[in-house]
């Protein structure tokens, strides 16, 4: 069969592999036959029995850790294919999803949650998430505004007003945590990026909407295509370039800005899995989507299940992805004759 | 009007406040191989860029096959109209095939696979500009005529009706720039494609175009056929500066002559009558013209090079049928011109039975200063024009030079 078919199924093959295999890791000693019973007997039809596993087990299994797996890899797909469509769209090899101002939103929002104590939640997600997310789809929009003239956005400008915008949030997040010592620790390690705690209630939550997002961005995997070649070429070749700027632009932000509120920032996924992917598969976006989301899935629930195992305190994943991705990245660039972007 | 592919209609576009496009109305009819001319600045490209939506107009409207372009999407667009821009860099490794493939972009499924249909019309557009040996070569490893090809393949795996083409060889070298302009016509003679084409070159531009629309600063001046277009007055005002417009018998086409964009010469009280014929005197005359020198010519027969070169510039002359004996109207012209002249020049032209009455002419002139300019076995009246030249060799008044140097250097003594 073709290369590409083989390596989208191998690369769901490890994807499933490791959604099971990392649900089994974890303090609580639950042999890996029990753990994956206790997932495949939700699947109707296989009448798998699971009386003889203690209940405590299937709960940690099923409303603990697997649930969490499927939040990190939900997180990690989503930032990289974000990470794809901001670099598509600005033709910009280190753009990242948070280039214009999701993250610097976000954390802005997050810390006002976290300091103002208010503990209601709405839809499985808390106050501090749904600030989270309010305050970086609020900066998206107005980084985009400011770099609007008239119905073009030219995106060099939108860059740079992400820029501004981005160190100007920071400075007063700062600020919030100069003031309220309490909390500093909790911002920070919000702002580091953190899977500790998510479960079924998040990932239904942002889950349809995630999704629905990523479609939407699939729907233009073409016109990503041809963007590559210029905004003008992207115009003779039938491309409605300000448009298609727009709803890209918007879309990645606010599918980002779901995965943050859920997950704090979590950095070097949607830099790095994109490029590593270019690589292996080349550019064209109608597959670099795709295997971007898998590929960003698996690295991100292998983060995290070493966040929480490798030492005795969990370690935000942020600072895992960090470690490994830039290493590894650096390796794929030498080992690489081909110029991947 | 019905077979206009391309209608515009006051046409304005605007550069932040300034006017760059001031009022434009075109027309086009499908099949024609139209070419817009101008200096640079008078608006030709943003005219391109109106039609292809690159630009928003700032008034006026462009209907395309009579539909008004806001309301045809930018993908129907891309279907009518292929673009070969002036220059295509890619910073990607992108194979020819894939460049050319992306033109199929407007037909592309979105969620699905390219059709066995699209491959056969991409290697059909290589194929046509004789691209399809470099289909798997690294794009950025093309020459610059090889890339423009391919750009152009791009443009025709579009499907078009239409082909923009803005500067497309302004920087190829004369081979690359034929062989373009040369697919370019048969494109438009056999496919029946509408070609629109800004070009710097007019030479190109009038041997290939049905149509020349000629631009000044953000206006039409005049549009029609290159005979119609191209005449001296026109283009030299608008390009601001000296030509000659001739036709250029082998091509059947009319063909420019740059001359000169500095007038840098006071004007030089001097008159200078010219004995010449059948191209001796081209060069001198279109040199001292330049130098601001008043100058006649005589006399010289119907069609002679020397003489469309007079009637070009403006310059007296006295024409005579060919194959002719002089008049003695004309005779008595040409002696009026040579008497009010301070200097009389002969060239290296041959001497007949036709002309030698130009020089029987000036035998006994002793006041004013003739320059003679040497030539080999020139003499085709029995030796009679020698004999007259070497008595005028030996007058103060006559300098007897060997090459065109020495001519013009004496010439202000």
């Amino acid at each position: 069969m073709k290369k590409k078919n083989l390596i989208y199924i191998i690369a769901i093959i490890i994807l499933f592999m490791v959604l099971i295999i990392c649900s089994c890791i974890g303090t609580a000693n639950i042999s890996y036959m029990d753990a994956i019973k206790i997932i495949l007997k939700k699947i109707p039809f296989l009448n798998i029995d699971t009386s003889s596993i203690p209940n405590s087990s299937q709960t940690i299994i099923w409303q603990i850790r697997f649930p969490r797996v499927l939040v990190g890899a939900l997180v990690g797909g989503t930032l990289s294919v974000s990470g794809v469509t901001y670099q598509g769209l600005l033709k910009n090899p280190m753009a990242d999803p948070y280039v214009i101002g999701v993250s610097s939103g976000a954390a802005l929002g997050a810390s006002i949650g976290i300091v103002s104590k208010i503990s209601f939640s709405l839809l499985g997600l808390s106050f501090t998430s749904i600030m989270a997310f309010i305050f970086a789809v609020a900066v998206v929009l107005t980084v985009y505004n400011i770099a609007r003239v008239g119905k073009k956005v030219p995106m060099t400008t939108l860059l740079l007003s992400g820029m501004a915008i981005g160190q100007f949030l920071t400075a007063l997040t700062s600020l919030i945590m100069i003031f309220s010592n309490k909390d500093m620790q909790r911002i920070m390690l919000w702002t580091m990026g953190s899977l500790s705690g998510k479960g079924w209630e998040q990932f239904i939550a942002v889950a349809p909407y995630i999704l629905a997002g990523i479609l939407v961005i699939y729907y233009f995997a073409n016109d990503l295509n041809i963007f590559l070649l210029g905004e003008d070429t992207a115009n003779n070749l039938g491309v409605n370039v300000e448009k298609t700027k727009k709803i890209l632009l918007i879309v990645s932000a606010v599918v980002t800005a779901l995965a943050v509120s859920v997950s704090g920032i979590i950095g070097f996924v949607g830099l790095v899995i994109p490029h590593i992917v270019r690589i292996a598969i080349g550019p064209n976006h109608k597959t670099l989507i795709p295997m971007s989301f898998i590929a960003g899935a698996i690295l991100m629930v292998i983060c995290d299940t070493l966040s929480r195992s490798v030492m005795s305190q969990e370690i935000p994943v942020g600072i895992i992805t960090a470690i490994l991705g830039g290493p590894f990245f650096v390796y794929l660039l030498r080992n690489n004759k081909k110029q991947a972007f | 009007m019905d077979d206009n592919i391309i209608e515009i209609r006051n046409m304005k576009i605007k550069y932040g406040d300034f006017e760059v496009v001031k009022g434009v109305d075109i027309n086009i009819k499908k099949g024609e191989f139209v070419s817009i001319i101008g200096p640079n600045g008078s608006g030709k490209s943003t005219i391109l860029k109106g039609i292809n939506k690159n630009i928003d107009l700032s008034s006026g409207e462009v209907f395309i096959k009579g539909k008004n372009l806001n309301s045809i999407s930018f993908k129907d667009k891309a279907k009518i109209i292929g673009f070969v821009p002036q220059e295509f860099n890619v910073t990607f490794d992108f194979t020819v095939y894939d460049i050319v493939s992306m033109g199929r972009n407007p037909y592309a499924k979105r969620f699905g696979k390219n059709e066995n249909k699209d491959k056969l019309i991409i290697e059909d557009a290589l194929k046509k500009t004789n691209t399809f040996k470099y289909k798997d070569k690294n794009f950025n490893n093309l020459s610059g005529g090889e890339k423009q090809r391919v750009v152009t393949a791009r443009a025709l795996a579009q499907e078009p009706e239409i082909l923009i083409l803005d500067e497309a060889t302004s920087n190829l070298d004369i081979h690359h720039q034929l062989d373009i302009l040369e697919l370019l016509h048969w494109l438009n003679r056999e496919e029946g494609l509408t070609v629109v084409s800004v070009m710097h070159d007019l030479n190109m531009a009038s041997r290939f175009s049905d149509k020349l629309i000629l631009l000044d600063k953000g206006f039409v001046v005049v549009e029609g056929s290159p005979e119609e277009v191209l005449k001296e007055d026109i283009i030299k005002k608008v390009y601001n500066m000296e030509m000659i417009i001739r036709d250029n018998k082998i091509l059947s086409a009319k063909e420019i002559v740059p001359l000169r964009v500095r007038k840098s010469h006071e004007d030089k009280n001097i008159k200078v009558h010219i004995i010449c014929g059948g191209g001796t005197g081209e060069y001198i005359i279109q040199k001292l013209y330049s130098e601001r020198y008043h100058i006649s010519a005589g006399i010289l027969n119907e069609g002679d090079t020397d003489l469309e070169l007079c009637k070009n510039l403006g310059i007296n002359f006295v024409e005579e049928h060919p194959f002719s004996t002089f008049s003695v109207e004309n005779i008595a012209k040409c002696k009026e011109y040579i008497n009010e002249s301070n200097v009389i020049i002969i060239t290296d032209v041959a001497i007949g039975w036709g002309n030698f009455e130009n020089i029987k002419m000036i035998k006994d002139i002793t006041n004013k200063h003739i320059i003679i300019l040497h030539s080999k076995d020139r003499d085709f009246v029995n030796g009679e024009y020698e004999n007259i030249i070497n008595d005028l060799k030996t007058l103060e008044n006559v300098s007897y030079v060997m090459n065109l140097k020495e001519l013009f250097e004496r010439i202000d003594k």
